[in-house]
């Protein structure tokens, strides 16, 4: 079975457009299982009525697909809780010049 | 790596200042360079690196055979060469982390982790590097990493956390720079690594902090010129090679022993010992 890193590793190919940063980095992913027979992720966006959601999306999902043998992937999108700076990577609020 | 100075002359303005520099570096060696003020210490480590101001007039630095005077600075900087300020300039508006992060990937040719790799954009650095031909930059597939080494180095150099958010060098004290110039060369590794006058105003205990980066890097593969003026320096980093400044021209150069003779018997000594003639009043004026 493919691990939750494995998952995760596929997702930060996928950059929210807006900012420019992968989405893993971004914090947008809140969940993410594996099964058997499929993956499943939550994610939020920056905002709400945010245009690319369904980019975002669907890049996840040919993400996922590409790197793995996995058809059925479940992307779900959630607004609770509210995204924040705060959940952005170290990394990510380096790059955009946030402290840390 | 070898880095050969031959007969390197340079000069500011109207002025020489080096006459003559002779001194092959390899990877692994630390070599200390001491002599009098005015006697070139400084010159050499700008022309090294190729600042602007001074005009080399004859002579070759080359880095594994390679021209490092046809190379810009930054250039020089991606082959491994890198330079501890002994003034470190104060940069309002850049952080010291993000400073760190697009340094450290620029120097391995990444892109900026956590970033999406725009197409039609020039490779990483070209806002350092203005006009330079880049090699196109690897993806930078390293997961979040880079804080953690940064911390690390931090903690390493006992420099706060806090100053991972602070403007780079701005309103530092004159230790807090020199660590930060040491923390640089850690994260940054390079292969050759001049510090200029790092240890002039530090206290005991900087000095010990700065001596243990500079110690930490110490391998086969790291070589540095320490300029300086002080024993108490080589006392912490115990240099292999000792070379004598003097007058644009290194006088002598030997091991440890000749810090000690140094700081026994002065400049003075140096002179009468390898006969040189003081070349004008002037010049005997800025020994003094």
């Amino acid at each position: 079975m493919v691990t939750k890193g494995q998952i995760l590793d596929s997702l930060r190919k996928v950059y929210d457009p807006e900012i420019g940063i992968n989405v893993v980095d971004v914090g947008l992913v809140y969940r993410v299982e594996c099964f058997d027979d499929r993956v499943e992720v939550d994610f939020t966006l920056t905002s709400p009525g945010c245009p690319l959601a369904d980019v975002i999306e669907s890049d996840m999902k040919t993400s996922i697909r590409a790197d793995h043998e996995i058809e059925n992937v479940i992307t779900t999108l959630v607004w609770n809780p509210p995204w924040g700076i705060e959940y952005m990577s170290e990394d990510a609020r380096l790059e955009l010049g946030y402290p840390i | 790596m070898t880095l050969e100075i031959t007969d390197l002359h340079a000069r500011i303005e109207d002025k020489p200042i080096l006459k003559g520099i002779n001194l092959t570096i390899k990877t692994g060696e630390m070599h200390a360079i001491m002599g009098p003020n005015g006697s070139g210490k400084s010159t050499l480590s700008n022309v090294i690196m190729g600042h602007p101001s001074y005009e080399v007039t004859a002579g070759k630095i080359l880095l594994d055979g390679q021209d490092v005077l046809q190379m810009e600075t930054h250039e020089r900087a991606r082959k491994g060469l890198f330079m501890a300020f002994q003034y470190p300039v104060e940069i309002p508006g850049i952080t010291v982390g993000r400073f760190l992060k697009r340094a450290v990937e620029i120097s391995q040719g990444l892109a900026p982790s956590v970033r999406a790799p725009l197409p039609g954009r020039s490779a990483p650095g070209s806002a350092l590097a203005i006009g330079a031909p880049t090699p196109p930059a690897k993806p930078n597939a390293r997961p979040s990493s880079f804080v953690k080494e940064l911390r690390e180095a931090m903690t390493f150099m006992e420099i706060d956390q806090q100053f991972i958010n602070r403007y780079l060098n701005e309103g530092f004290s004159g230790g807090e720079k020199k660590r930060m110039e040491v923390l640089q060369m850690l994260l940054l590794k390079p292969s050759f690594a001049i510090l200029d006058e790092t240890d002039s105003g530090l206290d005991i205990d900087a000095l010990k902090v700065v001596s243990k980066g500079v110690n930490h890097l110490r391998s086969p593969n790291f070589g540095a010129i320490i300029i300086t003026h002080y024993q108490r320096l080589l006392s912490h980093i115990r240099p292999d090679f000792v070379h004598i400044l003097y007058q644009g021209r290194i006088a002598t150069s030997g091991g440890e022993e000749l810090v000690q003779a140094l700081e026994d018997k002065g400049y003075d000594w140096v002179k009468k010992q390898y006969g040189i003639e003081e070349e004008s009043n002037e010049e005997a004026v800025v020994l003094n």
